[in-house]
């Protein structure tokens, strides 16, 4: 390779041959902007970003595409460029939600929301998982863009849950082709591409066939590659930014992957590839599992000890006492059940304790569990007295095996079937949540980090391997840190390798961790056919309850639904809103009431779609059931003929306003309507709402349709032109807060119609009390209309936000197990269809 | 290790040696391992330890444990079909007084009512009636016998049932028994009421709360739930529409706070809404169930009645370090004596004789903590209690992530809202004819919560048994 | 097998085909003659001849396709007098009276004769040559097209075919190179790229492995002549195809053909196999060190796999999609050898280059382009057809004397070439040269020869609306600047003819247009704002007249124009009522009709129904 010399801006710079243009300016400290390049991807040449001026060189060559030449002379900034890069980053933005960058509202929007909203389709920033780690964004802020006049695209792409691990939303993508191309480099054959032309061209497999079955191994690298949040971890996509990355090994099979743990707040969100590289990649089960086994509800948190029927909870020292009592007590061999998967040090800690009490160390290898041989054999010796106390670091043995021993401890991470029997549990930290080193099967001894902390009180069974030592009297065991253990630890035998790489092909995963079936830990899993203990009880509770006759959804997120339920059409009234459940597991919400039938016994509800409840209800097809329907709720809203009424609704607050709009408009006054959204392909119900009102007006956050911005600027404009008697607001708490601020500078008498959490909506509970002039009002049975001008807003946007963390813990449960083992092909021809 | 804390002796066959018998101790979870866990806590009897103890009954001429029943069970009636072995009719002679004997047997306060009038306990201990009730019923539940059931035939009447709680099951149970036609409406999306969304699973497992509603319904009892009466049909609606008279059982569930600064606070919560959570919502098996838990480290549970009680356990079960404040003594507290003991065994802190005053709170609007007050008691007040006094500058502060407010309940003012012409009292309670609970409006009766403010499951099974008689006779006029 | 050998059986052969003392018949049938029902017309023939037991001394013939498809299906009788007469238009139930009136009665059947094809004119009807149609018309690309049976290799080599192979052989690559680069051949897929020199870039990259690879992916909306020239005369491009890869040093070829071409494919399968026959194909052809092996790839019709680096990708077995160039695909092309890449056109000139010389092939055309052009002309013309014309050539002189002149004698507006990637022409350059500088300069192109006339009834923003219809659903999605802008294009002008078109919106247009011109990856993308800027340059008082006026001038926007009917021209023979679709017009016989503006959907069946003139158009 000989050095090249170019000069790029006036710089001169030497480069090795076969370097980019891109690269040589990026060694030279310049910056050109690029979506599609990424350094661990070859050339592509899609985004057109990186556009640079080459003497003699007609037109624009792409840099990331161009290799360097001897003297080339390179320009990266020039105002034709600059013109150039603005409008390729215009019409790339035109085909993304961008009202993230267009919106007027947007930073005061941020201080209220200092989260997203857990949307299902990200249309805006306040919906977006992926805002704090936006590559598009931060792009487009560098290039100094302020400007987008091109009306947005939405391409109305379905939204993608149909895999166990991932949400996708194609309509977020730029098409950069990271994901493809990354999936190409590391798989060779790639699972996707982009599929279709023009403006369906978009990434998906081939024959637009379910990830499923369409040779993905779920190995996580596209997720991690994607710079537009298109693609996402459903279990980690609205946990925020990681704030803690660590490089550590995987733990759950012998393969020993070395992996980039990511974690927030103590709690890991994902193993991710270590690099985007052949060798890097990992299985599903640990880039989408390892997390999910972590934070699993299923957790040991406390050492047990057993007294009569019951386990007691204890703490470490009276445990080790009993436990140590315990074994002395068993007076014959003791079996330690030890996984193979354990660190070396662990191992180690492990045999060298079964030494020093005599006993014996079987090693379970990741597939061993209660039906391995190895422990029926094990089953006998017990029956005949040889084996007095068993020890075991996972679920090896059965129930009824362990009852008959004289002592058994159990050190494990998970619940399982032995704690009906086992004389003692302890709770073990495992896999990031320790430290120390792994031997994977091919005899590389990695590093074990921590990067998360354990539930409870477990703790690194080599500190309880140590503990439990001493107290039985035994020396050798004193150790304060692992790096003495390190030391010690000699010629250990590597685990036995797997037959097949589980990273090759999805249907070779192990299927155990520490002998408990991942696939009852990690639900989704079921979809590979993997073996389970547990029963799916995701089973439809779809056939009874209230008949759903229509399900639309209208514009992204936002739902229309038609249900039939006649004792709540007979008496609904404006204002007044219904409690739904959609299946018996669902949490109770509450939706306005947009309109109602009373002959035909139908109610019909706007749904938007921002959390698990909203989720199950979306995810409910025309003709199946929703569990329950109860209402209708809260005070009617008072219709008086005052005038000039202004109904202003955003969000599921279009649908909201149509009732009253309605009944304002019969009762004889002038209505006007103004209803606000992201951008011009969010709004709905215009013709409806247009022939129940005087006048309708429209405003979008970018501006694509009507005013630019939302009701504020509506209502401000409109009050310029004519005296507005009453003033009504239904939407998003920021957006009515912001409105009702104004309205009471501008001396218009306003409603609102309050949506904070309720649990029963029948005045029961008090979850949903607001503070209406420093009065404590329920929503429920004193709303939920009120004076705008007299909520404490502050008081309001905390509490609704009072479960962000279990709301966000509650999301990935909304997989629908049976979708999805019925979502590839189709073929077990249960009809079910996958739309 | 195994447990000894049971002992089966030999039935002695004659009274006098049946007096020596002890009273039979219910095996229970232990404490220990029960605040981590949801499962009941008394185990039940055994069928020989249950026969052991109903032997001790010497079936008097006289029962005084009758006259202390709120529904006049036929105590010694069942208890011998017990002692002799037949469970199933034992359960039958419950049924004929009570729609909820698993129920009943788990939560009525029968220290102070039938067990309290036992002959037995003049001397030694009284017979432990409440066990023995709960032994019969989950015995026929666990083994599937039903008992026969009283047959009368249809009287064309027709009865609307407004709330699905313990006083409106008893309604229903004893008028569809007489031959009427009862139809229940129920606002939540299952029927049970308070023994739903109130009692925990610890003290009264849903699923028993469930039998006993299908078993209702078996006896033909159409219960409609999300079915809001007050939003939809109004009473005057319900009368106009057929029925020929309407029962109002729709409870106290309006819940009472303190009004003190920061009672809106992220944090604090009505005890109805936290055990809503935890019970009918099922937020205890979060995320499997959506309705997402109370996740609380140090809560503090305002108030001394059996909701707090429930309350705080639920939250020391929920993994929090749980404590009581209370403003007047152990002594005056109004909770069954085994919830105070339970809770305490479980290591919920007391604060007696504190009074909050404020909750505290940080910028986020996020409960740090309650500040108290010290009591000391001074002159007995009406209700013949000792009235707490505030000790000057004993302020104090109990830290606190979540606050849960046990206070008490006013009654739920969605049917007297939508029925001007039924009267009520200052309190919002439904004013009810003490002997018929007949209400200001003809055909309109009420019972429970909603006349008495808020008390016990019995108790409302109690006026629920007056008015079910009322009812028949006014519609066998 | 010597050459010789092979010429002398292939003369037998052909003689055999000319044979005088037989009945011929030879009928059009390529795609576009079948399409026209020539399978039907020779069963027919068959029925009848065996009717009249004529079947037994008559040959049929199915050839390629003339280039007269305003005449299909036609129709070339031989009779045992030698005469030949072209026939036009012929349909089943004409057979019997052209063979009565020929073959039985050695006349001609006059109504649908067109002229006569036999080298000795004759009198009583034109000579083919002599057709306005033929006249300026030099055929060397479509030499044997409509002549020959292209399932006879015979055939083609009787006419000279591979002998320029054979030719080639003699000498070495780089003087074939040479000979290529002599004749001034420029590549006939569009961007005109000298041929010769392109080879030699192939040529001198070093690489084990090489490929030629002809280009068959014909995809502008409108355009067969690569179609007509694979299915009349296969073997003239892959004659081609052998030269260049001998050229260039590799032994194997693809020809890319999209699979919409069944018959191209059908006709490429059996010349190859014939060629494996003739020793033309396989190792050590006709006893040379050269060997060579063809393989066909059958495209899935993605408009974007005619660019060459999307096709190598395609072939591949990759989504067919650019990629940037450099590396071009002389350096690193198919499977990243060096790789040379030629259209049907191109090749077929090739062979005729080494067949008669550069110098002859040179004798055409202008300086700077040289040689011939075939051009698919369409659109508003009388006579549509596949043409083959020198370089140079004027506007006027394929316009009107070839195509006749504007169809129903309306007035010529302009001309669109190059396909969805060129430009519109307007009338006022009617005399404008075409080679590839004279497109260029009025921003055209010459694309691969699509031609479309244009007259005044046709709106020009309607008409860059259709071009972008085409390229926003051919966009393979991969760069952003062709992606989103044909997306916006074709909205804003969907708007304009919409009559939602706002005044900015004109800037909005040459923005995006010239982003995508500066910033698309690949030619696709880069000229698929032709249309609509070149309509902006020269048409934007029309543009104008839909936004700011609300009126389509030339009466094409559906929404921007409505229907009446002039009652002092209608005489109330109901025939606009009858022809309207929807019902929307009404009236009593005799009495003027009305149209009724609500259910009319403007599509103008009523105008065309009346005789008399009385519907208007506003």
């Amino acid at each position: 390779m000989s050095i090249i010399s170019l000069t790029i801006d006036g710089l001169d710079i030497e480069v090795q041959e076969g370097t980019t243009v891109l690269q040589a300016a990026r060694k030279a400290g310049l910056s050109i902007p690029t979506i599609c390049d990424h350094k661990d991807l070859s050339p592509y040449g899609a985004c057109r970003m990186c556009v640079v001026e080459i003497e003699g060189v007609r037109g624009f060559p792409t840099s990331c595409t161009t290799p360097v030449t001897p003297g080339m002379q390179v320009t990266t900034q020039s105002e034709q460029l600059s013109t150039l890069r603005n409008c390729t980053l215009e019409l790339m933005f035109s085909g993304h939600p961008n009202s993230c960058l267009k919106c007027p509202h947007r930073e005061l929007c941020e201080e209220e929301r200092p989260q997203a909203t857990k949307a299902a389709r990200t249309t805006r920033c306040g919906f977006c998982a992926n805002r704090d780690e936006c590559e598009l964004r931060e792009m487009a802020l560098d290039s100094g863009l302020n400007e987008l006049d091109l009306p947005t695209i939405y391409s109305a792409h379905k939204l993608e849950r149909d895999d166990p691990f991932m949400d996708r939303d194609y309509n977020l993508c730029v098409l950069c082709g990271r994901c493809w191309r990354i999936c190409e480099k590391i798989h060779g054959k790639p699972a996707i591409n982009i599929i279709h032309r023009g403006k369906w061209a978009r990434i998906g497999t081939a024959f637009d066939k379910s990830h499923l079955d369409s040779g993905c191994v779920f190995c996580g690298a596209c997720v991690d590659i994607c710079p537009t949040g298109t693609l996402t971890d459903r279990f980690a996509r609205w946990q925020g930014k990681p704030d803690q990355s660590v490089a550590t090994t995987c733990q759950l099979c012998p393969q020993g992957c070395s992996v980039q743990a990511q974690s927030k707040d103590g709690q890991l969100q994902a193993y991710t590839m270590p690099g985007f590289d052949k060798e890097d990649r990992l299985c599903l089960l640990g880039r989408f599992g390892a997390a999910q086994i972590l934070s699993s509800s299923k957790r040991i948190t406390r050492p047990l000890v057993r007294e009569g029927d019951d386990l007691i909870p204890v703490d470490w020292d009276y445990a080790y006492q009993t436990i140590s009592q315990g074994l002395l007590d068993a007076n014959g061999t003791t079996v330690f059940l030890i996984s193979e998967t354990t660190s070396r040090e662990e191992r180690y800690l492990y045999a060298r304790l079964a030494s020093s009490v005599q006993g014996l160390l079987l090693s379970c290898t990741t597939e061993a569990g209660p039906d391995d041989p190895k422990i029926q054999e094990l089953a006998a010796s017990i029956e005949q007295g040889k084996v007095k106390a068993v020890v075991t670091n996972g679920f090896f043995i059965s129930k009824e095996i362990l009852n008959k021993t004289a002592f058994s401890l159990v050190i494990d991470c998970m619940e399982s079937e032995l704690l009906e029997t086992a004389q003692a549990v302890l709770p073990a930290a495992v896999l990031c949540e320790t430290q120390g080193s792994y031997r994977s099967a091919d005899g590389t001894v990695k590093q074990l980090r921590q990067c998360s902390q354990a539930p409870g009180d477990a703790r690194p069974e080599w500190q309880i391997v140590c503990s439990l030592a001493q107290s039985l009297g035994k020396e050798g065991f004193e150790f304060d840190v692992l790096d003495a253990v390190t030391r010690l630890v000699d010629n250990d035998a590597p685990p036995a390798a797997l037959e097949k790489d589980p990273r090759e092909n999805s249907r070779e995963i192990v299927t155990r961790f520490r002998g408990h079936y991942v696939a009852d830990i990690v639900p989704s899993l079921a979809a590979f056919d993997v073996p389970v203990t547990l029963a799916n009880d995701a089973g439809d509770g779809r056939k009874k309850g209230f008949a759903l006759l229509e399900k639309q959804e209208i514009v992204p997120n936002m739902h229309f639904l038609t249900i039939e339920a006649p004792q709540v059409a007979r008496f609904a009234q404006p204002g007044q809103f219904a409690i739904l459940m959609a299946r018996e597991t669902s949490e109770r919400s509450p939706f306005t009431l947009v309109d109602w039938d009373k002959e035909q016994g139908t109610i019909s509800l706007v749904i938007e779609e921002v959390g698990r409840s909203s989720r199950e209800l979306a995810s409910l097809r025309a003709g199946e059931h929703i569990a329950h329907v109860s209402g209708p709720l809260g005070l009617p809203m008072t219709i008086e003929n005052t005038g000039t009424v202004f109904l202003g609704g955003g969000c599921y607050g279009i649908g909201a306003i149509y009732p009253l709009a309605r009944a304002f408009k019969e009762a004889g006054n002038r209505v006007i309507c103004a209803i606000e959204a992201a951008s011009s392909y969010l709004l709905y119900r215009q013709d409806e709402l247009a022939e129940v009102c005087d006048h309708l007006l429209v405003g979008t956050k970018d501006g694509s349709l009507g005013i630019h911005g939302g009701i504020a600027e509506i209502v401000s404009a409109i009050s310029k032109q004519e005296q507005i008697d009453q003033c009504v607001i239904i939407g998003c708490t920021f957006m009515m807060r912001m409105v009702t601020k104004l309205t009471k500078s501008l001396n218009i008498p306003t409603q609102v119609a309050l949506n904070p959490i309720m649990v029963d909506g029948t005045g029961m509970c008090g979850a949903c009390r607001v503070s209406i002039d420093n009065q404590t009002q329920f929503a429920c049975v004193d709303g939920p209309i009120f004076d705008g001008h007299s909520v404490d807003w502050d008081e309001l946007a905390l509490r609704r936000s009072a479960y962000r963390r279990q709301e966000v813990q509650a999301l990935p449960q909304t997989v629908d197990l049976n979708a999805l083992m019925h979502s590839h092909s189709g073929g077990c021809g249960c009809g079910r269809k996958n739309d | 290790m195994k447990s000894t804390n049971e002992s089966v002796s030999e039935v002695p066959q004659k009274a006098k040696g049946r007096v020596k018998i002890p009273r039979q101790p219910m095996p229970e979870q232990d404490p220990r391992r029960r605040r981590t866990n949801f499962e009941e806590v008394p185990r039940g009897y055994s069928e020989e330890v249950a026969m052991l103890e109903a032997s001790r009954c010497i079936q008097c001429k006289k029962p005084g444990c009758v006259q202390g029943c709120p529904v006049n069970i036929n105590i010694p009636a069942f208890i011998k079909e017990i002692a002799e072995g037949r469970f199933v009719q034992a359960l039958g002679k419950l049924k004929e007084y009570t729609a909820l004997p698993a129920v009943c047997g788990r939560v009525c306060p029968q220290e102070s009512q039938c067990e309290s009038r036992c002959i037995l306990g003049k001397k030694g201990e009284p017979v432990a009636i409440g066990r023995l009730e709960r032994f019969a019923a989950d015995y026929a539940r666990q083994n599937n016998g039903v008992p026969e059931n009283r047959h009368a035939s249809p009287t064309g009447k027709k009865i609307a049932v407004v709330g699905a709680g313990p006083a409106g099951i008893t309604v229903a149970g004893e008028l569809v028994s007489r031959g009427h036609e009862v139809v229940m409406y129920e606002a939540l999306h299952l029927a049970g009421g308070v023994l739903m969304y109130g009692i925990p699973q610890f003290r009264l497992p849903k699923e028993i709360v469930q039998y006993e509603i299908n078993s209702l319904k078996n006896q033909g009892v159409t219960i409609h739930t999300d079915y809001v009466i007050g939003k939809s049909e109004t009473v005057d609606q319900l009368l106009a529409m057929g029925f020929d008279a309407v029962f109002i059982g729709t409870g106290a569930g309006l819940p009472s706070f303190l009004g003190i600064e920061g009672e809106n606070a992220t944090g604090v919560f009505s005890a109805n809404e936290f055990l809503t959570r935890a019970n009918l919502m099922r937020a205890i098996d979060f995320p499997r169930f959506a309705t997402s838990p109370v996740q609380a480290h140090r809560a503090v549970t305002v108030g001394g009645g059996n909701v707090a009680m429930d309350a705080a356990r639920t939250a020391l079960r929920m993994g929090a370090e749980s404590t009581i404040v209370y403003r007047r003594s152990r002594e005056e507290m109004p909770a069954r004596g085994e919830e105070i003991h339970h809770a305490e065994e479980e290591g919920v802190n007391f604060h007696l004789l504190t009074n909050p005053v404020r909750i505290v709170t940080d910028e986020n609007n996020q409960v740090t903590g309650v500040e108290c007050l010290q009591m000391e008691l001074g002159e007995p007040d009406s209700s013949g209690r000792r009235r707490p006094v505030p000790v000057e500058g004993s302020e104090f502060i109990v830290p606190a992530d979540t606050v849960i407010i046990a206070i008490g309940n006013k009654p739920n003012p969605l049917v007297p809202q939508t029925s001007p012409e039924i009267q009520t009292s200052k309190w919002g309670t439904i004013l009810a004819n003490e002997e018929t609970m007949m209400t200001s409006k003809p055909g309109v009766f009420a019972a429970g919560d909603i006349v008495s403010g808020a008390a016990t499951v019995i108790s409302a099974m109690g006026q629920g048994k007056i008015a079910a008689g009322a009812i028949h006779s006014y519609l066998s006029k | 097998m010597s050459f010789q050998t092979i010429q002398q059986q292939a003369k037998t052969e052909w003689e055999l085909f000319d044979r005088p003392d037989r009945f011929r018949i030879l009928v059009g049938s390529a795609t576009c003659g079948r399409a026209a029902g020539s399978q039907e017309v020779i069963e027919k023939f068959r029925e009848e001849l065996a009717n009249r037991h004529l079947l037994a001394e008559t040959d049929i013939y199915e050839v390629g396709c003339l280039g007269l498809c305003y005449a299909e299906v036609l129709v070339e009788i031989q009779g045992k007098d030698g005469r030949r007469i072209l026939y036009q238009s012929v349909e089943p139930r004409r057979v019997a009276d052209l063979i009565d009136a020929q073959l039985v009665q050695g006349g001609i059947y006059e109504p649908l004769a067109m002229a006569c094809t036999q080298s000795e004119t004759d009198t009583s009807i034109p000579a083919f040559s002599d057709l306005e149609i033929m006249q300026s018309q030099v055929r060397i690309v479509l030499r044997n097209c409509g002549i020959i049976d292209p399932t006879n290799v015979e055939h083609y080599i009787a006419r000279g075919g591979y002998s320029g192979l054979a030719r080639a052989l003699q000498m070495s690559a780089d003087q074939v190179i040479e000979e290529i680069q002599q004749s001034g051949l420029r590549g006939r897929g569009g961007a005109g790229f000298p041929t010769g020199m392109k080879w030699s870039f192939a040529r001198r990259t070093e690489s084990d492995r090489k490929y030629v690879i002809c280009n068959a992916d014909e995809g502008d909306p409108g355009a067969f002549m690569d179609r007509s020239v694979l299915e009349g005369d296969p073997h003239a491009v892959l004659e081609g195809l052998l030269v260049a890869g001998y050229a260039i040093g590799a032994d194997t070829g693809y020809v890319y053909c999209r699979a919409e071409y069944p018959l191209a494919i059908e006709r490429l399968q059996q010349a190859i196999v014939q060629m494996h026959e003739k020793g033309l194909l396989g190792a050590n052809i006709l006893g040379s060190n050269f060997s060579f092996s063809i393989k066909i790839k059958k495209g899935a019709g993605a408009f974007v796999c005619g660019e060459e680096t999307s096709l190598m990708q395609s072939i591949e077995g990759k989504r067919g999609m650019p990629r940037s160039k450099p590396p071009f695909p002389a350096v690193s092309g198919l499977f990243e050898k060096p790789t040379n890449i030629n259209n049907v056109e191109t090749l077929a000139a090739v062979s005729a280059i080494m067949e008669k010389g550069a110098a002859w092939y040179a004798g055409y055309g202008t300086e700077k382009s040289r040689g011939t052009k075939t051009f698919a002309l369409a659109g508003k013309i009388t006579r549509t057809g596949l043409i083959e014309v020198p370089m140079g050539i004027s506007l006027r002189t394929i316009i009107e004397d070839i195509g006749g002149g504007v169809l129903d004698g309306k007035t010529f507006k302009a001309v669109q070439t190059g396909g969805p990637s060129g430009g519109c022409i307007p009338a006022q350059y009617i005399d404008l040269p075409v080679d590839y500088e004279h497109l260029a300069e009025v921003g055209s192109i010459m694309g691969s020869g699509g031609m479309i006339v244009i007259d005044e009834a046709s709106c020009m923003v309607d008409m860059a609306r259709y071009f972008l219809t085409f390229t926003e659903n051919e966009s393979c999605g991969k760069c952003v600047p062709c992606r989103m802008g044909t997306q916006h294009l074709l909205n804003i002008l969907t708007d304009i003819t919409q009559g939602k078109g706002k005044p900015e919106h004109l800037d909005t247009l040459r923005k995006i247009g010239a982003t995508m011109k500066n910033g698309s990856l690949c030619g696709l993308g880069q000229t698929a704002a032709n249309p609509v800027l070149t309509t902006l340059t020269h048409y934007e008082d029309e543009y104008l007249e839909h936004i700011d006026n609300l009126k389509c001038p030339a009466g094409a926007c559906r929404s921007l124009i409505h229907f009446s009917i002039d009652a002092a021209q209608c005489t109330g023979c109901g025939a606009c009522s009858r022809a309207c679709p929807v019902d929307a017009i009404s009236g009593t016989r005799k009495e003027p009709h009305a149209i009724d503006q609500q259910t009319c959907i403007c599509c103008g069946s009523c105008r065309d129904a009346c005789k008399f003139e009385a519907v208007l158009v506003s």
